[in-house]
Order: structure tokens, then C-alpha cells, then sequence
């Protein structure tokens, strides 16, 4: 197993609240790593330290490291701009911008500096594409992304992240907010984008880790108590609290 | 204005802002031209003000019992004008503040969700009529019909004035109470109705007292508005600077005073210094008040997030 | 038990009544003012008043009409935003967007605050003190509406920061994790989606800067112009200073004061059009459901 990102000893604070306990583990590359776990137990706050979103809030704080081509991301002068062109993300409600398909997706680029439109043009296809979602909207990429339905809302939103050519991409419950059959087409492309991505993907919902996930990684409170193998998780845990949790216990 | 906190409004952002760029740093300066602009009057009041102490004291500015800058040797007593606009004040305020109240309980617990609409659309249309017109009716209606029914001299007073700046003030004070009562927390009134409580006990014992603060913060603010209002008082409060001791007396407020005779003066004369001297009077009184109006308001706002 | 529900809901209903009599009572009284105005002016308007220059005949009854006037209080108005907009909205833009809970901030917003509590009489005193007289720009259609804009400065920034703070943050989350910085995030995303909001609030306060009278006083207007002002150097007529004047200076006040209400229906169309067009685009920008 090639790995992506290595998690050493991570814990995360919110002021004086300890929400991520030690955590240690390694993301396979070019494979979907589930992130499970009850609510609360600091599954946003996991992926969201990983390309350091919460370094927006003024009393959040973390030890440990996060090594991604060996250098630790969390250092205070790993560039958070270049950072985030190789880890993109994606969150539980779409969240395009409230402009044009085409500039939605062309954002990225551009303000990374590329002008040259052919460039652009070709990116946003291939993009578009990738997320499955091109076909609906090629005659009208000029089109307020607000007008687009919820999952292709979200899926537009995977193009955008994956137009700069992320290496990762981290999912915060990405079809949590939207229905059953958009999201089986969101689980189907994140399927076929393993095999070029490492895709770290938070979900509540074991049916959805089952369906699409290769690895899985079970937090709670704070702690990873059980990563392996998808199918070793889900048939024979290691650990009890997993067992409970997979059988409904928590929810 | 007042503003309501929202949700997103502490600790979003990273605490210590450093200046990153050339645009980071354009946004920075214009974030600070507002103060820049406020410390540059302040400076050029002063500047016009202080060389009037070559001629008159402090004393007989601050506390002088009349303002003749016209007799010889000219007076520049500057008391008079500050009762008369603290009259005026006071009673518009004492008008609005009630009327508001009731017009803010009739649109937003009364009133259909319709009428209510367009109750909105017309305040916020009335208050963007410009106080001269105000000032107009004042002076060609209300005036002579004062003057006839109570069989006055004038009927340019301090009445007068304070009823047109109710007018002024009623829109603004009106739909800033109605920005507070709609965002009440929904969880209080829902408990109160849950013991059974009527709408009118709901609105007495629970939101009325819950939105002492930003009522108390609201009356500030409008109080400021009115102490520096200019065309109304100019038109219609009767130009006479005696201490007003009936509400049916003409009166000279500040801001009056300047506007009335910054024209017949020249730069560079003791009655020019005077006048900006009145400015400085009126810009620190409106500072402090909407000062004290804004920390009522952020403590509220404290105790609201805490809660 | 029930009697005593009874009794407490006809109180309720008492005080209801009441309360709904009075608030008509001064809503009808607001509305009676405008009445009164277009009935008391609307015969002077006509193509006439509303184009000609101004001219009293021998008994000081006014014949001609405010074109200058109109012509004036556009001038000022379109220019004063024209100075304050744009740096307006740069300073609202950074009270949003860089938003922190420093010292130094609070001072800066609460500056904001108080620059817009400055009463507009004092903003005419500064205006002459710095642009007529300091700078030289003695009493002219520039100095006026210099001092107009510092009076909108703070409207405009308080506009521009409560419509991006509208926007809601996970479009700006959605930037910062394509690797915007902040500016970026702010300007290429927040500004465009908030922008139409702007533009609204700044045609809404407009209707307040055309209308204010104390800041040109002693910056530039003039109640007679008998031409059209051909540069910004030169003096000009204002709606509202030539209300005031009407009913004040002129020597035939009684004659003059149907003109001051024709110049008030003026006026009041005018802030009324400013807020329609407000509410045609708050209109259409709910039915378009962008933000
Ligand atoms: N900005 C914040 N400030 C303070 N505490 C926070 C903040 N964000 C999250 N927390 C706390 O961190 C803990 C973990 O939250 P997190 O959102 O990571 O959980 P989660 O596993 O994603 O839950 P869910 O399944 O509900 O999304 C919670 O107790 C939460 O209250
Ligand atoms: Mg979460």
C-alpha cells in the first residue's frame, strides 16, 4: 500500500476542548479512506485540520503532524495556498459560488494565475467531466451554478475542487444534503476517481462506507479506535466500540 | 444604524490580520479613512474654534446667558441655544419614542403580514423624505394653525419643531424596534405562550422587558439623530435665542444657529470662531450619546451571545 | 378558571384596539403630510417649472421655474457618490471580510458608527472649513459634493458590510479551499455575490444625499442662478436649499410657498422613484434566489 498522508500522534484543540486525541495512521494513496464515527466525535474537525481549514478560527490549535511528501503540512510555513491546490475539498452542503458553472469551475486556475484560455477551456471540460456531470450542462456553462439541483450542485463542486489538480480530496459528508439517487452518482464518481486520487471522505452512514470505501478509519470521541481494510472493518472488527457502533448502537 | 450581531460575525477569521499585499493593504486604509476623517474634523472645528478665546473666555462661551453676535461688544453666550436644543430634543424624543412603539406592536402583532409589508415599504419611504419639507409644512401649516387655536404669538416653537422632528424620527426608530422584536428569540415567546400566555402578557412580561437594551440603545440613537438635525429647527423653532420656558415659546437650537448665520458672517471674525465653536458643542454631544447608545447595544449584544 | 381566560383575552383585545387605533392615527398622519403636499403644489408643475430657469416678477411672485435646481442637486448627488462609493465599499469590504476581535478593529468600526452619526450640520461646517477654505475650492459644486461625500462615506461603507456578511461563509470556505487567499476570496467571490445587494443600499441612501440641505449651505449653493453652471468651480442651485429659501428670504413668501411645494412633489418623486427601484431589484434578485 503506497501511502498519501501520514498522521502522526495528531491532536486538535478548540480552546481548552480536546477534539482529536493522538491520532495515528496512514491514508492509502489513489484509494477512498472512509472516515466513520457518532456524531460529534470530530470527523469535520479530522479532515478539516488535514488542509488546515480551522486555522481560521482563533482558538484552534493541534500538535502532531500530518507529512505529505515529507513535509509536514501543519507547519506554520508550509504555503496554506499550495497546500490547498493538492488537497481540495469538498463539503456537506454544495457550496458553488454564486456565479457561472464555467467560472465556478475556472476559479481555481485562475486564481493560481492561469489565464490562457484555452488552458481554462480545456480544464473545466475535463473537470466537468470527471464529475459526471458535463453532459448536463455543456450547452450552458454560463449558467448561474445556484439554478443547477443540489447533487449537481455538489457535483460541479468536485469539478471545481478537481480542476486545480489536487493530489488528495477530502469529502465532509458530501450527500448528506441531498437525495438517494444523486447520491449514488456521486459515490459512482468517486469510485472511478480513486484510481487517479487519495480521497478521504467523512460519512455517518455505514451503508455509503460499505458501498464505495477501500479503507476505514473509526473515530470516537476524538480517538481512532479501529483503520484496516474496508471489508475487515465491516466483517470482523478488532475493537468492541466498533462492533457496537457498526451494529447501531450509537445511533 | 444598528446592526445585529449574526452568527459569523467572531472568530472566523484568523485573529491577528497581517498585511499581505498591495490589495490587503488598499482594503486596510479605506478600513481606517472613517477615522482619519472623524480625527480631521475634529482638528479643523477646533482650529476655527479656539482663536475665539482671543476675544471671549471659555467661561462666558460655555456659560454665557446670551448669544447677541450681532450687538456691540457682541455676546457669545452659548447656553441659551444648548437648552433650547435640549428641550427640543428631549420632547421630540419623549414623542417618538412612545409612537414608535405603538406603530412597531401594531405592525409586527397586529397587523396582517400584508398591511405590515406595506407599512415597511411606506416607513422606509417616509423617512428618506428630506427634513426641509418637514421643515416646509411646519412653517406654512402647522405654524398658523398653532398660532390661531392657542392664540400665540408665534407659532414658530419649540413645539413646533419637536412635533416635525417626530415626524422625522418616527420611520427610523420604528422600523429599528421592528428589527429587534422580529429576531426576538423565538424559544421565549414559545415558552410563555406554552404557560398559557396571551399575546398581549407575552409582548408585557416577556419581549418588551427582554428588549430593554436595545430599546434603551434605539432612544440614544435617535436622540442623536434629533440633537443635530439642522432644517427643521432652522424653519420652524422661531429663531429667538431666550431660554424657552414653555413648550409654546420660539427658541434658538445650535444647529439652527449656525445655519442661520454662518452666512452673514466673515472668515476669520470672532462670530465665524463661535459658530464652529457650536459645531464642536454639537459634535462632541452627539458622539458621546450615540457612544453610550452603541455600548448599550454591544452589552446587549454580550449577554445575548452568552446566553 | 375559563372566566378569568375570558376576562384576560378582553383586556387583550382592548389594548389591541387601542394600540391599532393610535398606530393608524399617525400612519394616516404621515401619509396626510404627502397628501397635503401634492395638494398644495401640484398646480404649479408643469414642463414649464420643471425645465425653465428661475425668475420673480416685480412683486417677488415667482414665474419661472428649478431647472438649475434639478440640474444642481443631480450634480451634487451623482458626484458625491461618485467620490464615496468606490472607497466605500473597500472599507466595507475590509470590516467583512477581515473582520477580527482586535483592539484596533473595534476602533475602526466604531468609527464607521460615529462618522455616520455626525450631524449633518457639522459635516457642513468641515466641508467649508476644509475644501472651500483650505483647499480653495471656495464655494463651488465641488466643494459641495466633497462634503457630501464624507456624509455618505459611512452609509456606503455600512451597506457594502452588512450585504457581504449576508453572504454566507461556506462560499468563502469554498474559496479558501481552492487555496484563495483573502483578498481573493473577497473580491472575486464575496463582492460579485453581494454586489446587486450594494447597489441597492447605495440608490436607497442616494435619495438621502439628494435631500440633505445643512452640508451645502456653506459649500456652494446659491438660491438664484439665473444660468445652467458650466463647471464644478461654480456655484449651483439645490431642491432643498431653494425650498427653504422660498419660504424664508424671498419677499413674497405667500406667493413663493406653492413653488416650495411644487419643489417638495419634486422631491418626494424623486425618493420615492430611488425607492421603488430598490424594491424592483430586492424583487428580482429574491425571484432570481441568488443569495
Ligand atoms: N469552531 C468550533 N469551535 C469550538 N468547538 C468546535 C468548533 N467546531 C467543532 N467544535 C467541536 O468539536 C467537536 C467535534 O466536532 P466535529 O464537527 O468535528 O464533529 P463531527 O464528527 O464532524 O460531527 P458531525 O457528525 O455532527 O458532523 C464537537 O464537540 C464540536 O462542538
Ligand atoms: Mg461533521
Amino acid at each position: 500500500m503506497e501511502v498519501s498522508l501520514k498522521i502522526e500522534n495528531l491532536s486538535a484543540y478548540f480552546g481548552e476542548k480536546k477534539i482529536l486525541d493522538s491520532i495515528t495512521f496512514d491514508i492509502p494513496s489513489k484509494a477512498i479512506t472512509a472516515i466513520v464515527g457518532p456524531s460529534g466525535c470530530g470527523k469535520s474537525t479530522f479532515v478539516r485540520t488535514i488542509n488546515r481549514m480551522n486555522d481560521r478560527f482563533e482558538n484552534f490549535r493541534t500538535s502532531g503532524r500530518i507529512i505529505l511528501d515529507g513535509e509536514d503540512v501543519l507547519s506554520k510555513n508550509y504555503p496554506l495556498e499550495s497546500l490547498r491546490m493538492r488537497i481540495g475539498m469538498v463539503f456537506q452542503r454544495p457550496n458553488p459560488f454564486p456565479k457561472s458553472i464555467y467560472e465556478n469551475v475556472a476559479f481555481g486556475l485562475k486564481i493560481h494565475g492561469i489565464k490562457d484560455k484555452k488552458t481554462l477551456d480545456e480544464s473545466v471540460r475535463s473537470s466537468l467531466k470527471a464529475a459526471a456531470i458535463y453532459e448536463q450542462v455543456k450547452d450552458n456553462l454560463s449558467l448561474n451554478a445556484y439554478k443547477l439541483s443540489g447533487g449537481q450542485q455538489q457535483r460541479l463542486c468536485i469539478a471545481r475542487a478537481l480542476a486545480v489538480k489536487p493530489e488528495v480530496i477530502l469529502l465532509d459528508e458530501p450527500t448528506s444534503a441531498i437525495d438517494p439517487i444523486a447520491t449514488k452518482q456521486i459515490e459512482d464518481v468517486l469510485e472511478k476517481l480513486s484510481e487517479d486520487y487519495t480521497i478521504v471522505i467523512v460519512t455517518h452512514n455505514i451503508q455509503q462506507a460499505a458501498r464505495i470505501a477501500d479503507y476505514i478509519a473509526f473515530i470516537y470521541l476524538g480517538k481512532l479506535v479501529e483503520f484496516g481494510k474496508a471489508e475487515e472493518i465491516l466483517t470482523s472488527p478488532k475493537e468492541k466500540l466498533t462492533n457496537d457502533y457498526l451494529t447501531g448502537v450509537y445511533s | 444604524m444598528l446592526q445585529k450581531l449574526g452568527k459569523g460575525d467572531v472568530d472566523i477569521f484568523s485573529p491577528h490580520f497581517k498585511k499581505n499585499n498591495v490589495v490587503d493593504s488598499v482594503l486596510w486604509s479605506s478600513g481606517w479613512l472613517s477615522n482619519v476623517i472623524i480625527i480631521a474634523i475634529i482638528f479643523f472645528l477646533f482650529y476655527n474654534w479656539v482663536p475665539l478665546f482671543k476675544t471671549v473666555s471659555p467661561i462666558e462661551f460655555f456659560f454665557g446667558t446670551r448669544w447677541y453676535p450681532t450687538v456691540t461688544p457682541p455676546l457669545y453666550g452659548t447656553l441659551p441655544l444648548l437648552i433650547a436644543t435640549i428641550e427640543i430634543s428631549l420632547f421630540s424624543l419623549i414623542l417618538t419614542f412612545p409612537i414608535s412603539i405603538v406603530v412597531t406592536i401594531f405592525m409586527t402583532f397586529i397587523a396582517p403580514k400584508k398591511i405590515r409589508y406595506l407599512i415597511k415599504i411606506f416607513l422606509e419611504f417616509f423617512s428618506s423624505i428630506p427634513s426641509v419639507v418637514l421643515g416646509l409644512i411646519g412653517l406654512s401649516i402647522v405654524s398658523p394653525y398653532l398660532q390661531n387655536t392657542f392664540n400665540l404669538d408665534t407659532g414658530l416653537n419649540v413645539f413646533n419643531a419637536s412635533l416635525m422632528l417626530t415626524f422625522l424620527t418616527i420611520p427610523i426608530t420604528a422600523s429599528m424596534m421592528e428589527d429587534f422584536m422580529v429576531s426576538f428569540p423565538r424559544e421565549q415567546i414559545e415558552g410563555a405562550e406554552a404557560l398559557g400566555a396571551t399575546s398581549i402578557e407575552t409582548l408585557w412580561k416577556v419581549i418588551l422587558p427582554g428588549l430593554k437594551g436595545p430599546f434603551a440603545s434605539i432612544a440614544m440613537l435617535s436622540m442623536g439623530r434629533i440633537f443635530g438635525e439642522t432644517m427643521i429647527v432652522l424653519m420652524i423653532a422661531g429663531n429667538a435665542a431666550i431660554f424657552p420656558t414653555s413648550i409654546f415659546d420660539p427658541a434658538k437650537p445650535l444647529s439652527a444657529t449656525i445655519a442661520a448665520e454662518m452666512g452673514e458672517t466673515a472668515v476669520g471674525t470672532p462670530h465665524f470662531y463661535a459658530l464652529f465653536g457650536i459645531g464642536v458643542i454639537i459634535f462632541f454631544i452627539t458622539l458621546f450619546i450615540n457612544l453610550i447608545g452603541e455600548s448599550i447595544r454591544i452589552k446587549y449584544e454580550m449577554e445575548m451571545r452568552r446566553n | 378558571m375559563n372566566l378569568y381566560l375570558k376576562k384576560r383575552l378582553r383586556k387583550q383585545k382592548i389594548v389591541f384596539f387601542t394600540i391599532s387605533v393610535l398606530a393608524i392615527l399617525i400612519l394616516v398622519a404621515m401619509m396626510g403630510i404627502i397628501v397635503i403636499i401634492f395638494v398644495k403644489g401640484i398646480r404649479v408643475i408643469n414642463w414649464k417649472f420643471l425645465t425653465s430657469l428661475p425668475s420673480f416678477d416685480f412683486y417677488g411672485v415667482p414665474q419661472g421655474g428649478i431647472g438649475p435646481a434639478i440640474v444642481g442637486t443631480f450634480l451634487i448627488t451623482g458626484l458625491g457618490l461618485v467620490f464615496s462609493v468606490p472607497l466605500g465599499i473597500l472599507g466595507g469590504i475590509f470590516l467583512s471580510e477581515y473582520r477580527t476581535k482586535g483592539k484596533l478593529f473595534n476602533i475602526m468600526r466604531m468609527s464607521v458608527a460615529n462618522l455616520a452619526g455626525v450631524p449633518s450640520v457639522v459635516h457642513g461646517l468641515f466641508g467649508m472649513a476644509v475644501f472651500t477654505i483650505f483647499f480653495g475650492l471656495g464655494l463651488s459644486i465641488l466643494s459641495a459634493s466633497l462634503t457630501l461625500s464624507i456624509l455618505a462615506l459611512p452609509i456606503v461603507i455600512m451597506v457594502t458590510e452588512n450585504a457581504m456578511k449576508n453572504v454566507p461563509d461556506s462560499v468563502r470556505e469554498g474559496a479558501f479551499a481552492l487555496g484563495a487567499k483573502r483578498w481573493q476570496s473577497a473580491l472575486l467571490v464575496v463582492f460579485p455575490a453581494a454586489f446587486s445587494k450594494i447597489m441597492t443600499g447605495v440608490v436607497l441612501s442616494s435619495a438621502r444625499i439628494a435631500g440633505e440641505t445643512a452640508p451645502i449651505l456653506f459649500t456652494g449653493a446659491t438660491l438664484y442662478l439665473t444660468y445652467y453652471p458650466h463647471g464644478l468651480n461654480e456655484q449651483f442651485m439645490a431642491l432643498p436649499y431653494m425650498i427653504w429659501g422660498l419660504v424664508t428670504t424671498s419677499i413674497n413668501i405667500s406667493a413663493s410657498t406653492p413653488f416650495a411645494y411644487g419643489i417638495s412633489i419634486v422631491l418626494i418623486i424623486l425618493v420615492a422613484a430611488m425607492n421603488s427601484v430598490a424594491m424592483v431589484s430586492r424583487f428580482v434578485m429574491r425571484k432570481h434566489d441568488v443569495l
